[in-house]
């Protein structure tokens, strides 16, 4: 997924038919985004549906077209914080969901290899995980991966390596 | 390490490619669906309950100007600051956006004659204060930046300006997600921004703040983490006058079934001689107080989409929300708390109508006392009665000199021929006796404070008006809740 300019028009006339037309042409890569944050698909999808809703509702402030797509990954990224932090809920409130699309009883296709690759990937901070998913990926910039988890280009930096070691750390006491 | 990233693109592609296409966008979700954040206070600091008695008595303040307001300034959505004449709300002038950024809050100096203005930037740590001055006519002079600095990793959440126009106190929120709580009141120097710091847990932002003339006093709220909830608007009683004593102020009308049905047609052309309880449906209020990529103005208030279900007819009184949730959802307050009131046509609720809630308030106030460095802020819990009624809160100030919090109060009940709410002084020390300043009104949320702090701008159901010397005066229409902070004179 590589950075992109979006044009599109910014008359408040026509939002409907613009926003439709960034969906037909971001949301099936932002899903996935969400998929990988959240490991459930239902989750992902609503992750997503809902940026565009906020962007929707925002639509008259965008003042630059090519704000839309970093809006949107950074919204989606909020959804997923969102969603996580209610899954460490009680689970009254935080409702039940499927267990992620790389777990044993789901993820056949995937290997083991890559399962564990995937149980690597979510046992480390929040933030690290973003920046390694973001980084390599959704193949952004250091900069559009700062944009994105609303940080420093230096904190992208460093996140991003702490991360690798950490997760390298990590498969490599699961070898 | 490459082997590390070729396995973890190796892997995330895979799991990317689970998926090859995605539900159509339902825009039409774009009308409903919001989240009421619930009180899930956060206590810090020192907890004093103030129990209060009530009275009755009148604003006692030392008041530093008594003249009246010319002019308020509004946050229209956002993208712009509107200078409205304080008699009548007609525009007087507009202060139109910053490229690239979003106007938050806004408040008043106590000259009623400059404005400062918080603004959100293009990215999420981006915040800025501005200032500018209107003249005799209300037209607005240029935007000029306050110097001040918000702490690294932080954006400006909340402000207030000094009674002196000196100081600018401003809560500062974390932008960036990395497990540190922190928040920071920060006092700076409105013109040299030089500034002292207090760090304070408030992860998810601030609200209501507002200083006492000096500056020396700052009280505010903290927000607590949004969560999702499922709030019932009350039932609709459709009835002959003579129904509304049949069910005294209190006395909770009979929770609707859980499934809505819609009115026979029938039942509005000829009322039956007990009320008709109409069950309206079920809002699911779905918002996160961290959702926004771009913070805007914060609160929690929503307008509720209108039913598209046949409307009923006849006298209409609205009842509060059920106090009791569904056991799933454990104890809300926010439920049971939040106030519904109908735009009204010529008594009948219109098809397409707009429905706007008002949820209250916590109760927890934090009170800090600038002239003394690095002590911890008070945890004031505000308690009253109005009637015997235990009241919720509805926007909160502090006086000119810091000796009370000025708060909108409300039973809950939402009867707009029987005003149970108020405007009431609170003492944070927990010393004096609550005082009624005034009621009159059925729906009344504290807007702002003018100097001297003897003229209090609210909302009062769906106007804006002034409450001084225990009247109300009406200022202008509006079409639903307004939310803090976007507002002042």
């Amino acid at each position: 997924m590589q950075a992109e300019t979006v044009d599109i028009a910014l008359s408040s006339g026509d939002r409907d038919e613009a926003i439709s037309r960034l969906y037909e042409e971001h949301a099936l890569g932002l899903t996935k985004l969400a998929l990988i944050m959240l490991g459930d698909r239902e989750s992902a999808e609503d992750a997503v549906q809902d940026a565009f809703l906020g962007l929707h509702r925002r639509w008259r402030l965008l003042r630059d077209p090519a704000a839309a797509l970093p809006y949107l990954r950074s919204s989606v990224l909020n959804n997923a914080r969102s969603v996580l932090r209610r899954r460490r809920l009680p689970s009254w409130f935080a409702g039940a969901y499927d267990p992620p699309v790389w777990s044993a009883e789901s993820a056949a296709l995937l290997g083991a290899e890559r399962r564990e690759v995937l149980e690597a990937l979510h046992r480390l901070p929040q933030r690290q995980r973003e920046a390694l998913v973001l980084r390599y990926y959704a193949e952004l910039s250091e900069e559009e991966t700062a944009q994105a988890m609303g940080v420093s280009r230096g904190t992208v930096k460093s996140t991003t390596s702490r991360a690798l070691d950490a997760l390298g750390r990590i498969l490599g006491e699961n070898a | 390490m490459n082997d590390v990233i070729s396995r973890l693109k190796d892997a995330t592609t895979a799991v990317g490619d689970t998926i090859s296409e995605v539900p159509p966008l339902r825009l039409e979700e774009a009308r409903k669906g919001f989240l009421v954040p619930v009180a899930a206070a956060l206590a810090v600091g020192l907890a004093i309950v103030g129990s209060v008695v009530m009275t009755r008595g009148g604003l006692n303040q030392t008041a530093a100007s008594t003249a009246a307001p010319r002019f308020i300034v509004e946050v229209r959505d956002q993208s712009a600051l509107i200078v409205r004449g304080a008699g009548d709300g007609a525009e007087l002038d507009r202060v139109e956006g910053v490229p690239g950024w979003l106007y938050n809050h806004v408040q008043a100096a106590p000259d009623n004659r400059t404005f400062y203005a918080s603004l959100s930037g293009p990215v999420r740590c981006a915040s800025r204060i501005v200032r500018f001055t209107v003249d005799g006519d209300g037209r607005a002079g240029a935007l000029t930046d306050v110097p001040v600095r918000p702490p690294a990793r932080t954006r400006i959440s909340a402000f207030a300006v000094s009674g002196d126009g000196t100081k600018v106190a401003y809560g500062a929120v974390p932008c960036v997600t990395d497990g540190d709580d922190s928040g920071y009141v920060v006092v700076a120097d409105a013109e040299s921004g030089e500034d002292r710091r207090l760090q304070v847990r408030a992860r998810f932002g601030f609200t209501s703040m507002s200083t006492s003339d000096d500056g020396s006093k700052i009280a505010y709220m903290t927000l607590p983490e949004g969560r999702t909830v499922t709030a019932r608007e009350p039932a609709v009683v459709v009835a002959p006058a003579p129904v509304r004593s049949a069910a005294p102020p209190g006395m909770p009308t009979p929770v609707p079934s859980p499934v809505p049905t819609p009115l026979p047609s029938a039942a509005v052309s000829a009322p039956p001689e007990d009320p008709v309880i109409v069950p309206v449906p079920t809002y699911t209020l779905s918002e996160d107080v961290l959702v926004a990529p771009s913070p805007g103005p914060s609160g929690n208030t929503v307008i509720v989409v209108p039913s598209l279900r046949p409307s009923p007819s006849g006298d209409i009184v609205v009842y509060p929300a059920p106090t009791s949730v569904p056991p799933t959802l454990g104890t809300l307050e926010g439920v049971s708390s939040c106030r519904f009131v109908a735009l009204q046509e010529n008594g009948q609720i219109p098809v397409d109508q707009l429905r706007t809630l008002d949820c209250a308030d916590s109760p927890e106030i934090y009170v800090l006392d600038a002239d003394e460095p690095g002590a911890p802020p008070r945890r004031v819990v505000l308690s009253g009665e109005l009637d015997g009624a235990k009241v919720q809160f509805y926007g909160v100030r502090m006086s000119p000199d810091g000796t009370r919090l000025i708060a909108g109060v409300s039973t809950g009940m939402a009867r707009l021929d029987d005003p149970q709410a108020a405007i009431m002084a609170f003492d944070p020390a927990g010393r004096e006796p609550a005082e009624v300043l005034y009621r009159g009104r059925a729906w009344l949320r504290v807007l702002d404070l003018a100097a001297g702090g003897s003229r209090i701008l609210v909302q009062s159901e769906l106007e804006i008006g002034e409450v001084s010397e225990n009247a109300y005066r009406k200022v202008m229409d509006i079409p639903g809740r307004v939310m803090d902070g976007v507002v002042a004179w």
